[in-house]
């Protein structure tokens, strides 16, 4: 009877208090209406001029929560001129996968990530007249159905972004807060409108609202493959993509610690604002090595570059077991000491 | 039990997808080639089953003549610029494959099938095309029984019929029938059926230099031993969607008026008759315009 009676509380569960709410003020699904395209003229020279360029040109959003059911995104517009239009979306906010190495522990990596600010976002761009979705109301797709001789129907895909991942693979994704990239080629279609779509592939799970920069480039006539890749690489902080559009996530925070992220030295940062202090070898490493100088007085440190950077521990560091790498002889051992 | 077990195997699941097999023909043209003495200058004519290369065949909604300059099934819509469309075929095979006859000379060029043993090999590279088998260093490949030991080493097998390729004199694909043509036996497995469905298909021939369109040489197993950096080749993934990329002057295809129908209401109807079509691929690609 009892086993009974608890089953028959599993009824009234639906899983509807895991998925978030919509959100007023951030609307699930959006429209962003004609996009501004960037000349493919900006300076790879690595200046601050460069990097302001890039911010210029870039549209920043927030996405909230879709409606439950129903797959969220934005969609925006432009009008194609017979050239190669690279299309690149950065969602909030970085990621790196922790180095987990029982020694040797990789200097960029050691420190674990923060996974519950990461959002994930995917792009698909074609003609606006294979667009089945309603800019704003309902996400849609670029499939048509080709009915052949015979009747039978076969979908046929107009999406005409290729992403690629990671290590290059097309028809892939490369990740969470990871840039996607593709190009179009508008030659076949100049002066017709073509559609482009975010989509929301997954929220963080710390606030359920996805942060992201879109950014849409002119490479003119005749680009070739891998030329969109070409153009973000020579315009990257140290050739890391993640630094191509900044500050995605649109805070303070995140913008102070992006930097750091792209200067390759974010475990150390996070290991050295987790117990801040001379004796922390961390620090001791950015003031030895990278040339930073850290006031434990007043709670800054500034890097090489002159940027001023706060102590408090950064959001978008992981939760660290400084155990984590130990044996368990390593433990005992340490009991011990600590006995004496 | 047992009973109910053996009921079992009686279950008819009227699968939509069917097995066609049949014969396919094709001239006695397609297997014949005039090859020119680079020292005499002589031409002579050669009829040989390994002028035969690979020969594609599917199943389409159906062919079309006013596509290309020749038969070609229908296409959907074109998406990319000069990439035909879609031909969306419902399945098919090939009459003989590519396959590696062990040295990077070779890759792309052997199909399975056309060739009885390593002397055959030998024989048309050296006498016939004359581009004699050559093994990695560059030093031409004169003995069958090298040949032999460098394949059984290479792919780490112990007996001829563990090398696809290697026909044996009764195994080849393609004998001369009564008209003096070349005929042999196709398997289509798993074709998704539809009334009305046609077959259509095309015989890649070799170039001047013996090399086939039909093969990409940049894919398939990589041989990086030592020195070693190349492809084995392998068919090209994409024939029966997107033949005409690789149809060119010299090829075969069926021509509208071979064109089969398959006019069997459904897959059930189409096993139940257990027909055997017979495919002709008689149109020679390019001919019409040479004749002009």
């Amino acid at each position: 009877m009892l086993v009974l009676l608890m089953t028959l509380t599993g009824c009234d569960r639906d899983g509807r208090e895991y998925v978030p709410e919509p959100n007023a003020k951030f609307p699930g699904i959006k429209t962003l209406g004609e996009l501004n395209v960037m000349g493919n003229d900006l300076d790879d020279d690595g200046t601050p001029d460069e990097y302001s360029s890039v911010t210029e040109g870039t549209l920043f959003d927030t996405l909230g929560p879709p409606p439950l059911g129903e797959f969220g995104g934005a969609t925006g517009t432009f009008v194609g001129n017979g050239n190669v239009i690279c299309v690149i979306v950065d969602p909030e906010a970085v990621f790196w996968n922790q180095s987990v190495a029982a020694s040797g522990t990789d200097k960029v990596t050691y420190w674990p990530e923060n996974v519950a600010d990461d959002g994930d976002a995917d792009i698909e761009v074609g003609l606006s007249a294979y667009y089945t979705g309603s800019p704003g109301v309902e996400m849609g797709s670029f499939e048509q159905v080709y009915e052949d001789s015979l009747g039978n129907e076969i979908t046929v895909e107009y999406n005409e972004c290729v992403m690629a991942d990671r290590y290059g693979f097309t028809g892939s994704h490369s990740g969470r807060s990871t840039i996607e990239f593709c190009e179009i080629d508008t030659a076949l279609h100049p002066d017709r409108e073509y559609t482009v779509v975010v989509n929301t592939w997954s929220l963080p799970l710390d606030d359920d609202l996805l942060s992201y920069g879109l950014t849409l480039v002119d490479l003119g006539p005749g680009a070739v493959n891998d030329d969109c890749a070409k153009f973000i690489d020579d315009r990257s902080f140290k050739g890391n993509r993640e630094c191509f559009i900044t500050n995605e996530a649109n805070d303070e925070e995140f913008a102070a610690f992006e930097e750091v992220f792209c200067l390759e030295v974010q475990s150390w940062w996070c290991d050295c604002t987790f117990e801040p202090g001379p004796d922390n070898d961390a620090c001791f490493k950015l003031e030895d090595k990278k040339d930073w100088t850290i006031d434990y007085g007043a709670g800054t440190a500034t890097t090489k570059e002159g940027t001023v950077l706060s102590l408090d521990h950064p959001s978008q560091c992981g939760d660290y077991d400084p155990n984590a790498f130990k044996t368990d002889e390593d433990l005992e051992q340490e009991e011990e000491e600590a006995t004496l | 039990m047992i009973l109910l077990l053996t009921l079992g195997c009686a279950l008819d699941e009227h699968l939509p997808q069917v097995d066609i097999s049949g014969t396919v023909v094709v001239p006695r043209a397609a297997a014949t080639r005039t090859y020119t003495d680079p020292l005499t200058g002589e031409a002579t004519e050669i009829v040989d089953v390994r002028n035969i290369g690979p020969v594609v065949i599917g199943a389409y909604p159906a062919i079309r003549d006013d596509l290309f300059a020749y038969p070609h099934p229908e296409m959907g819509p074109v998406i990319d610029q000069g990439i035909p469309g879609n031909a969306y075929p419902y399945g098919g095979g090939t009459v003989g494959r590519f396959d590696f006859a062990c040295f990077e000379h070779l890759a792309c060029r052997v199909s399975t099938g056309r060739f009885k043993d390593y002397d055959d090999v030998l024989d048309w590279f050296g006498n016939v095309i004359d581009d004699p088998v050559k093994d990695e260093f560059g030093f031409e490949v004169e003995s069958s029984d090298f040949y032999r030991d460098y394949c059984y080493d290479l792919f780490e097998v112990t007996a001829d019929y563990e090398i696809s390729w290697v026909s044996g004199a009764d195994g080849l694909d393609f004998v001369v029938n009564d008209d003096g043509d070349f005929e042999a036996q196709y398997n289509l497995w798993q074709v998704t059926y539809f009334e009305g469905m046609q077959l259509w298909g095309f015989v890649d021939s070799p170039s001047e230099r013996f090399n086939f369109t039909t093969c990409d040489d940049t894919r398939g197993q990589q041989n990086s031993e030592y020195v070693n950096d190349y492809f084995y080749g392998t068919g090209r993934f994409d024939l029966l969607n997107f033949p005409a990329n690789y149809i060119s002057d010299g090829d075969f295809v069926v021509g509208m008026d071979d064109v089969v129908t398959l006019s069997q209401v459904d897959a059930d109807a189409y096993r139940e008759a257990a027909e055997t079509p017979m495919i002709r691929i008689g149109f020679e690609v390019g001919a019409e315009e040479e004749a002009k």
